[in-house]
């Protein structure tokens, strides 16, 4: 899993301060949506992790399609299944895809350049 | 044109709001149905929405839904944003009353198009019900001429609403767009020449 910025930062129209804003915001919110997510497994709470994964999973597809993208839908389909023996696995292998995509976040943010 | 923006995820309501300023879109945001259908009760609505499915309270569907049941509503151009990908889900969507469906991760240019799309449909639906307004408008003065005239069997005088006993051709020029120009005809030219010579 690599995040590229300039791909997002092309794909909006090479506006670089606003995938900035964009990372602000992310690194603000994943760790409540990935509490959410944490919770609801541990509550066994299929529905609840339903929708957790599904609104972690969104807002990570605005930066990237693949990794922790991937990993969420697998939660939220297990979730919509009620089928939990493999969700604590998975939660384990979720927190640390998308810590990975935090520090990149961070690095990107703390000066690297789009074009880096 | 202003458009409803509803999703409860923050990263995308911001870029959904910057993208369509630079679309010359202005925004109204909502970050959960029911601020989105708070929004949708204010005088003169936004005519395009673009509403995610999943959000707390009123989700997407019953969102869109409620906007088709809602007379001064119905003609919304409504367009579902969401990560409900299955073939299932589309059709949900779109029965529920959605004009078109994108599925999250999108496309920006995509979705700028299918905006174009939406806004070209709003415009041609307010033309028409422009339209309308003026034919209703026309056939209202068009009845004022119908129903039953009182007119004076001997000189053809009508009764208006007053009480008054008008010449036809002041009636209907009140009544109508129609106007008069005098002469006369062969039938009258021959009795008039007739009656001048006795």
């Amino acid at each position: 899993m690599t995040w590229t910025p300039a791909v997002l930062t092309e794909r909006l129209g090479g506006d670089e301060h606003l995938v900035r804003e964009l990372v602000d915001i992310f690194l603000v919110e994943y760790p409540k949506l990935l509490q959410a997510v944490r919770t609801s497994a541990g509550q066994g709470d299929s529905p609840g992790l339903r929708r957790s994964a599904h609104a972690l999973r969104g807002s990570i597809t605005n930066f990237i399609d693949d990794g922790p993208t991937v990993t969420a839908l697998a939660l939220e389909q297990a979730g919509e299944e009620s089928r939990l023996t493999d969700a604590a696995r998975l939660v384990e292998q979720l927190e640390r895809e998308v810590e990975e995509l935090a520090t990149e976040m961070r690095s990107f943010h703390g000066g690297d350049s789009c074009e880096s | 044109m202003r458009v409803l923006i509803a999703d409860d995820d923050p990263v995308l309501r911001h870029a959904l709001k910057a993208q369509l300023a630079a679309w010359k879109y202005t925004s109204v945001m909502a970050s959960n149905g029911k601020q989105a259908w708070g929004a949708l009760q204010q005088p003169d609505p936004p005519p395009i929405a673009v509403v995610d499915w999943n959000m707390p309270g009123i989700d997407g569907i019953d969102l869109c839904r409620e906007i088709r049941n809602t007379p001064l509503l119905a003609a919304m151009y409504l367009i579902i944003l969401t990560g409900n990908q299955e073939q299932k889900d589309v059709v949900a969507g779109l029965e529920s009353g959605a004009d078109d469906y994108i599925t999250k991760p999108f496309s920006w240019d995509e979705l700028r198009a299918r905006l174009r799309i939406g806004a070209r449909i709003v415009g041609l639906q307010q033309t028409l019900a422009a339209r309308v307004d003026e034919l209703q408008e026309a056939l209202a003065n068009v009845k004022r001429l119908s129903g039953l005239l009182p007119i004076c069997a001997y000189c053809k005088r009508i009764r208006n609403n007053q009480d008054y006993w008008m010449q036809v051709e002041q009636y209907l020029a009140e009544h109508s767009e129609a106007e008069f120009s005098h002469g006369i005809c062969p039938e009258c030219l021959n009795t008039q020449l007739s009656l001048d010579q006795t």
